[in-house]
């Protein structure tokens, strides 16, 4: 799968859906978690991921790739700020999916533990929400049927921060 | 041995309840998000939306209710001001209005207009002082008797949420009028606020006493030792709050501090720039409070659009330059704004720049014959005004005038006088426009009442984001999309130069 020079040591993940992603071991340093299970020696060649479906996982590992790729905030003061701005344009392009997909890595991502990730997600879907009403708010997020309040409750909380709906 | 990340994460990290994870993981379509990762996307809201999704789930509810938060560590509030209004319409008494300019991305204004339900009598309300996202404003009615009363209302303008401060009954009327308020909240040592009156005291011209108004324990006490000013010359009106002490300037540039919190106690020390007769009127008040630093704007000149910031540290050993500030620069971002402050400069400021100066002289049979004139001080021009030759001369005595210029839209000034006509008992306006040269010269002037204005109607700056110890209930009264927050002219980083 991966075209990267054959030097580099590779891991393999396997998708929910019995994919194989074969990435660079930089790439996958990238997830906290997988880095600590390398680290820790508790890794196989192949690391099942039961919860991530292969398109989630593809996404990921795009994101992956492309910042492993750009250098790091904190080891030189002076990165250049092309490479910077590149990879804020590279961000702003990956956010630019569905909602649900949008909650599917934010979910892997806080399952792999990739912290610049699950801010980016977050902050997409804070931008996707800002303003919205919460019936509007429901629909987007898909919010579980069961955990509404009921129509008191609701007319209640209303009430009480009414200044906040004008 | 087979492992896999999920029975790593389980043996690794006991606080992370897998199970529960993985139920969420798979629970789709209704997709219950884990609460952190949820609290991750609130911080990233402004507060308004929040409190308005508490209506979303159970789950929201909950943890917007209950959760403290803290700021994402990007949180950068918002910076603006807020301008008042100066209507042109002088016959009309309308309600003040205040405009927003943000110093940064465009913001919705948080408020136009105060109106709050509280102010039964319907008067103008009028912002005299804020702090840290709370003002503190007044309204005057009179009574049938002809009494003045004044009613001071502490806002939240994030919240809507009005309280009005208790009158004292037992002070004398003569003595009610306070010669100086200050609103002082500090929302990382304190939720409460206070406010501070200065009044004369007992009858003297030079004694006064300082009354603080707790919102914790909603009583009016006075602050002992009394306060002598025997040099007649402190400038009560816009003290400031630092350090545990209120800061006041007097005329000779010299500060009086009053220490309030703690053992009451007066010092006095002085200013880095020494200015002969200092005059609020005539520059800007210098004191400002920002990021929790005293600073003093050193503005000597009206017409010099550089000024210098000074800082002084807690101990008070002594001042140090901060910013090198020069608002040539910055008018352009605020210019809008200008016009609106023309009328109060044309008819108050006279001796700030010569900027209106006109000659009423009363001639046979008490006849008005007034000549009008615009002056730009920079280029040192005089525009003569031609003679309204509407009506009689009787009648030339305008009601009101006013200066509208915006060189931004026009090299026009407009020029309105309101003129009564005989028998008609009514106001006509008479526009006059005239166009001036070097517009933009006048401009810089306006903008010295800008700044004098800006700390006139506000306040302090706001470093501070969303605390750790307060739940969002509490945030949104202090904060709120707050765009609320605004801050003071050294603060517009375009501008300032580090020394």
């Amino acid at each position: 799968m991966s075209t990267s020079s054959s030097s580099s040591k590779k891991i393999v993940l396997k998708s929910a859906d019995n994919e194989t992603f074969e990435i660079d071991e930089i790439v996958a340093l990238e997830s906290q978690a997988i880095k600590n299970m390398i680290e820790d020696e508790c890794a196989d060649n192949v690391i099942p991921l039961g919860n991530i479906d292969s398109k989630t996982l593809s996404k990921i590992i795009e994101y992956c790739k492309k910042h492993a790729e750009s250098p790091k905030k904190d080891d030189n003061a002076d990165i250049d700020e092309k490479a910077v701005e590149d990879l804020k344009s590279f961000d702003a392009e990956f956010a630019k999916v569905d909602m649900p997909l949008i909650q599917d890595i934010l979910m892997a991502a806080n399952f792999l533990n990739i912290d610049n990730l699950i801010g980016l997600m977050c902050r997409t879907i804070a931008d996707r929400i800002k303003g919205k009403t919460p019936e509007e708010i429901r629909k987007i997020l898909n919010i579980n049927k069961n955990d509404l309040l009921s129509p008191e409750q609701e007319a209640k909380a209303r009430e009480e921060n009414s200044w906040a709906f004008d | 041995m087979k492992t896999n990340i999920k029975q790593y994460r389980k043996a690794k990290k006991r606080e992370v309840d897998d199970q529960e994870q993985c139920r969420r993981l798979t629970l789709s379509p209704a997709v219950l998000v884990p609460n952190d990762i949820l609290t991750e996307i609130f911080l990233r809201l402004p507060v308004r939306s929040l409190i308005q999704f508490k209506c979303v789930s159970k789950q929201w509810q909950s943890l917007i209710s209950d959760q403290p938060f803290t700021p994402p560590s990007n949180f950068i509030p918002p910076r603006g001001l807020f301008l008042q209004k100066i209507s042109t319409n002088v016959t009309v008494s309308t309600p003040t209005k205040y405009d927003f300019v943000p110093f940064d991305s465009i913001k919705t204004p948080p408020l136009k207009k105060l109106v709050f339900h509280e102010n039964v009598l319907n008067s103008d309300v009028i912002i005299l002082h804020s702090s840290n996202g709370l003002m503190l404003c007044y309204s005057l009615h009179v009574s049938k008797e002809g009494e003045f009363n004044a009613t001071y209302y502490v806002y939240n303008p994030t919240t809507r949420q009005v309280a009005t401060l208790p009158t004292r009954q037992d002070c004398d009327r003569i003595q009610i009028r306070p010669c100086g308020v200050i609103l002082i909240f500090d929302p990382l040592k304190s939720s409460h606020y206070r406010v501070a009156f200065v009044r004369s005291y007992d009858y003297s011209k030079n004694i006064y006493a300082v009354e603080i108004y707790s919102s914790e324990t909603r009583i009016w006490k006075i602050l002992y030792p009394i306060l002598r000013d025997d040099d007649f010359e402190t400038e009560f009106m816009c003290g400031v709050y630092w350090n545990g002490s209120i800061h006041w300037i007097n005329k000779r540039g010299r500060i009086l501090r009053l220490q309030i919190d703690g053992k009451a106690s007066f010092y006095q020390f002085q200013t880095p720039v020494i200015i002969d007769q200092w005059n609020i009127k005539r520059h800007c008040y210098p004191l400002v409070e920002s990021r929790d630093r005293l600073m003093f704007m050193g503005i000597s000149s009206a017409v010099d659009m550089r000024f210098d910031v000074h800082e002084v540290d807690k101990g008070y050993s002594g001042w140090t330059l901060k910013y090198r500030v020069d608002l040539n620069q910055v008018m352009f971002r605020v210019l809008d704004p200008w016009h609106w402050h023309w009328r109060r400069w044309f008819f108050k400021t006279r001796p700030m720049a010569s900027m209106h100066e006109y000659v009423c002289k009363v001639t046979k049979g008490k006849v008005y014959d007034a000549k009008y004139y615009v002056y730009n001080p920079t280029i040192n021009e005089v525009v003569t005004l031609p003679i309204i030759k509407c009506c009689d001369l009787a009648q030339r005595r305008p009601l009101g005038m006013s200066l509208v210029f915006d060189p931004l839209k026009s090299g026009f000034f407009k020029v309105r006088f309101m003129i009564r006509k005989l028998g008609y008992g009514r106001c006509v306006e008479m526009p006059l426009v005239v166009r001036l040269r070097q517009s933009l010269c006048v401009g810089c002037i306006g903008m010295m009442r800008f700044i004098g204005l800006i700390r006139k109607a506000l306040c302090t700056n706001h470093g501070y984001g969303l605390h750790r110890s307060m739940s969002v209930r509490l945030l949104a009264n202090l904060f709120g999309p707050v765009h609320s927050i605004v801050s003071a002219p050294c603060n517009l980083q375009c501008t300032i130069t580090h020394d």
